[in-house]
């Protein structure tokens, strides 16, 4: 199902935000994360860092670490996190039109 | 697919992004697989949670990506003598940590079939009189730019109908001239000519060389001639002036290239006589001091296509029959084009531009200096970076012209055929755009 890979993409970024508004995170983890609760190859989460860094809504800074080698944090910016407040916003008007209709749907078939 | 080889293929894959944003995604998926492996996890275990490499790498280089052949990559990869590894085809991936200072920049990999194809298109096409131009645009869009070679390969003959088709309603008398089956017929025998050719042995042999001309260089011109092939130019800058070279190409060729030398003020490459259907690939990697300005860049190809970023010239000359010509990030004093059939891009060139074309698309972005078009047949589109004249003249097809916000040019334009579209102009403009069409439209907008 095409639709079903788009919407997973759609919603990486928002995701990614979320959980970096929480705390700053390195790559590895936010893959990890989000992958217990998209669906998605690990690797997809990568280059929807990379826009999120080129569209200056996250920054980043490299931290040693004593296991390993250095992380690739992730920080959002004061823009990323007006843009994930508004993505927010979006999302639930989204899902609860969509709700709607599916709704309507579901009393149509019974 | 263990680490080496994951990592070896997204590079491969991720070959168009720029080398420091490939190089910063290798070394973020790097870490992630030593960071899977901390958790007791197998390279092939995490390889796997990692997903197709191919997919990071489309996601990462957006909508234009182009997939690179993956046989070029497996036929190189393959081969067990070191010596023909060649960074064209194949990355060379053999030390991940030391690829960020790879002599090379990522190169496109080559189109071979497609461009074996496009040849025989050009010379059928050519038994067209009238259609010509029009058809072999669309080909050489498909078989040079297209996504994928065997995805042209396969989808072209009806994509290409198609196209023609769209062509022929919008020129009726045309229709009448070139009848859809003779078309449908060579469109066919080119495609799978194409398709019939896709495991066929490559041919070139692999030569590269070095020429160093030390830091005060008598070294004024540049002479690249081929006749077949990619060619692809790139200098940038350094503490010496050098000429490095790589080669795919018939021996003849590869033997001349490496007795290549300084002759007087000339370095002159002359790359003819390769075989008829072979296509070869030659890059050049030109370091030049700072601020050292060569008197004279001349090239001169048959088929196939030319890549040239970069450099300070006094002048440039390109004389092209047919394919694809793409130029960047050039400053020069003069650039003139002559092309018979194909396509030219051209981006942030800081020199005045005269190009001559039979027929093709003309698209150039971001120019500063006074453009000279003159062309048979094709479409021009041209985006201004600062107020400069302009004269484009087509015999047949669209002109768009972007003049930077604000400016205040006197603009003159003139279709014989097709609506026309001009902002509000000024008779004491500080420039002047001229643009004239027998048929199509033209828009002029800031």
């Amino acid at each position: 199902m095409k639709e079903i890979v788009q919407f997973k993409k759609g919603v990486l970024g928002l995701c990614a935000m979320m959980l970096i508004h929480k705390r700053d995170r390195y790559g590895f983890e936010l893959a990890q994360t989000i992958s217990e609760h998209v669906d998605v190859a690990e690797g997809a989460i990568y280059p929807v860092l990379r826009r999120l860094v080129t569209d200056g809504h996250c920054s980043t800074y490299l931290q040693e670490s004593t296991e390993g080698p250095p992380r690739k944090y992730y920080r959002l910016t004061p823009e990323g996190k007006i843009y994930m407040e508004q993505l927010v916003r979006e999302w639930g008007r989204f899902v609860s039109n969509i709700n709607g209709l599916i709704e309507s749907y579901e009393t149509e078939v019974e | 697919m263990n680490k080496q080889e994951y990592l070896a293929l997204l590079r491969f894959y991720s070959q168009q992004l720029s080398p420091e944003v490939q190089s910063d995604l290798l070394s973020e998926v790097e870490a992630h697989f030593i960071y899977g492996e901390q958790q007791g996890k197998t390279e092939e275990q995490i390889a796997e949670e990692l997903g197709d490499p191919i997919e990071i790498a489309k996601e990462t280089v957006g909508p234009s990506y182009k997939a690179p052949d993956l046989s070029a990559y497996q036929d190189n990869s393959n081969r067990t003598d070191e010596s023909l590894n060649y960074s064209y085809l194949h990355p060379n991936y053999t030390n991940y940590s030391g690829y960020s200072e790879a002599e090379y920049p990522p190169q496109s990999s080559g189109l071979f079939k497609a461009k074996k194809s496009l040849f025989t298109l050009l010379s059928a096409f050519t038994l067209i009189v009238v259609g010509g131009g029009l058809l072999v645009s669309t080909g050489v869009a498909y078989f040079i730019d297209g996504p994928d070679e065997k995805v042209a390969a396969s989808a072209s003959v009806e994509s290409i109908l198609e196209d023609v088709d769209k062509q022929l309603e919008h020129l009726e008398d045309l229709g009448d001239l070139v009848s859809k089956e003779d078309i449908k017929d060579i469109v066919e025998a080119s495609t799978s000519f194409a398709w019939d050719d896709e495991y066929s042995e490559f041919e070139g042999s692999h030569y590269e060389g070095v020429i160093k001309l030390g830091d005060s260089s008598k070294w004024k011109d540049l002479i690249i001639e081929t006749d077949l092939g990619e060619v692809d130019i790139e200098f940038k800058q350094g503490d010496h002036n050098e000429i490095a070279w790589k080669a795919v190409t018939a021996p003849s060729v590869g033997e001349r290239m490496e007795a290549t030398q300084l002759k007087n003020d000339q370095i002159t490459f002359e790359l003819d006589e390769s075989d008829m259907y072979a296509n070869y690939q030659y890059s050049f990697v030109i370091t030049l001091q700072d601020n050292y300005e060569l008197r004279k860049l001349q090239l001169e190809q048959e088929l196939g296509e030319i890549n040239l970023h970069g450099g300070k010239f006094e002048r440039v000359e390109i004389q092209m029959d047919n394919g694809i010509l793409r130029a960047s990030d050039i400053s020069s004093g003069s650039m003139n084009v002559e092309l018979e059939n194909g396509s030219t891009e051209f981006e942030r060139i800081d020199s005045p531009i005269k190009i001559e074309s039979d027929n093709g698309e003309i698209k150039i972005l971001e120019t500063t200096k006074p453009v000279n078009i003159k062309l048979d047949l094709g479409s021009v589109s041209l985006e201004m970076k600062k107020p400069h004249n302009v004269d484009v003249k087509t015999n047949m097809g669209a002109i768009e012209i972007e003049v930077p916000q604000g400016a205040k040019g006197k603009y003159q334009a003139k279709s014989g055929l097709g609506e026309v579209e001009v902002p509000a102009s000024y008779d004491d403009g500080t420039f002047r755009v001229n643009a004239k069409t027998d048929a199509g439209t033209i828009i002029i907008k800031e």
